[in-house]
């Protein structure tokens, strides 16, 4: 299936912001609602999570020109890869580890920035090298 | 470390990654080695007389399309320029066999089979026509395609 490749950039940009929250918040609860996001987006496709449904109906429409396609499989490994920094982060609040907390969130922060930021896709790079390792289809 | 340091030294360590891929992708690179010819790589397609592109893309490679429409456009006018797709995937010992790590990666022979050069990630226009007009002494037709 391939979706628009604009749309799981956009996705970043909005959990960038989200995770500045959580850092300056210091919240749990932010994080368990990102985590949820990047759950949908792991499991039913990032076109398919909330952020997707944004870009779908707000965004799209209002951008010009026809932006090129791309295989879900990379940006919806990419979510999943959000998904497990998301719920470490949670572990580390339920295990009351303040540290493992901030670093899961910073990796996802960094993350998200450089997707957000210069289009640099490392969810979407890790699939491609599990790939070429011929260790996932 | 209180949580801002964090926040800052998260956001300058990816800045300073993001900023090296830009400068340093897109642009034309050295061969990686002339020990093998075009030939020997049994590529499966004929050299150009002139110049013979090759871009190596995988099927989950966004930007090749566009890639791929970049140098069709540039090249439409001459026939002595081949320019040949190749999944990176299903023909991964050639991939391996000239270094290819990622996609897109477009690999420029010269008219003897040599490689002059790859460009890794999406080429630079000017870039792109600049290295054939280097290979091939052919001024290339300026376009505004992308």
């Amino acid at each position: 299936m391939q979706i628009d490749a604009r749309g799981p950039r956009f996705g970043a940009a909005i959990t960038l912001v989200v995770l500045l929250l959580v850092i300056y918040f210091d919240s749990p609860i932010l994080l368990a609602i990102q985590t949820l996001v990047w759950a949908m987006g792991a499991f039913a496709g990032p076109h398919k999570s909330p952020y997707g449904y944004i870009f779908k109906t707000l965004v799209k429409p209002r951008l010009k020109g026809v932006g090129e396609l791309e295989n879900v499989k990379p940006p919806q490994f990419a979510q999943l890869v959000g998904f497990i920094f998301g719920v470490v982060g949670l572990i580390g609040v339920a295990i009351g580890s303040p540290t493992v907390f901030l670093i899961a969130t910073a990796f996802a922060l960094a993350a998200a920035f450089l997707n957000a930021v210069f289009n640099f896709c490392l969810g979407c790079e890790m699939y491609l090298l599990l790939v070429r390792a011929r260790l996932i289809r | 470390m209180n949580h801002w340091q964090l926040v800052l030294s998260v956001l300058l360590v990816s800045s300073a990654f993001g900023l090296f891929l830009h400068f340093t992708r897109g642009k034309l690179t050295k061969k990686y080695s002339n020990e093998v010819s075009f030939d020997q790589l049994r590529v499966g397609h004929e050299l150009g007389k002139k110049a013979t592109i090759l871009q190596f893309k995988t099927e989950y490679c966004s930007i090749c399309p566009g890639v791929k429409r970049q140098i069709n456009e540039l090249i439409k006018n001459d026939k002595d320029i081949s320019f040949y797709e190749i999944d990176a995937v299903e023909r991964i010992e050639l991939a391996k066999k000239l270094h290819v790590k990622s996609s897109p990666t477009v690999l420029f022979f010269n008219e003897s089979g040599l490689e002059e050069g790859r460009i890794i990630g999406a080429p630079k226009r000017d870039q792109l026509r600049n290295t054939l007009e280097k290979i091939t002494t052919i001024k290339m037709e300026k376009t505004n395609a992308n």
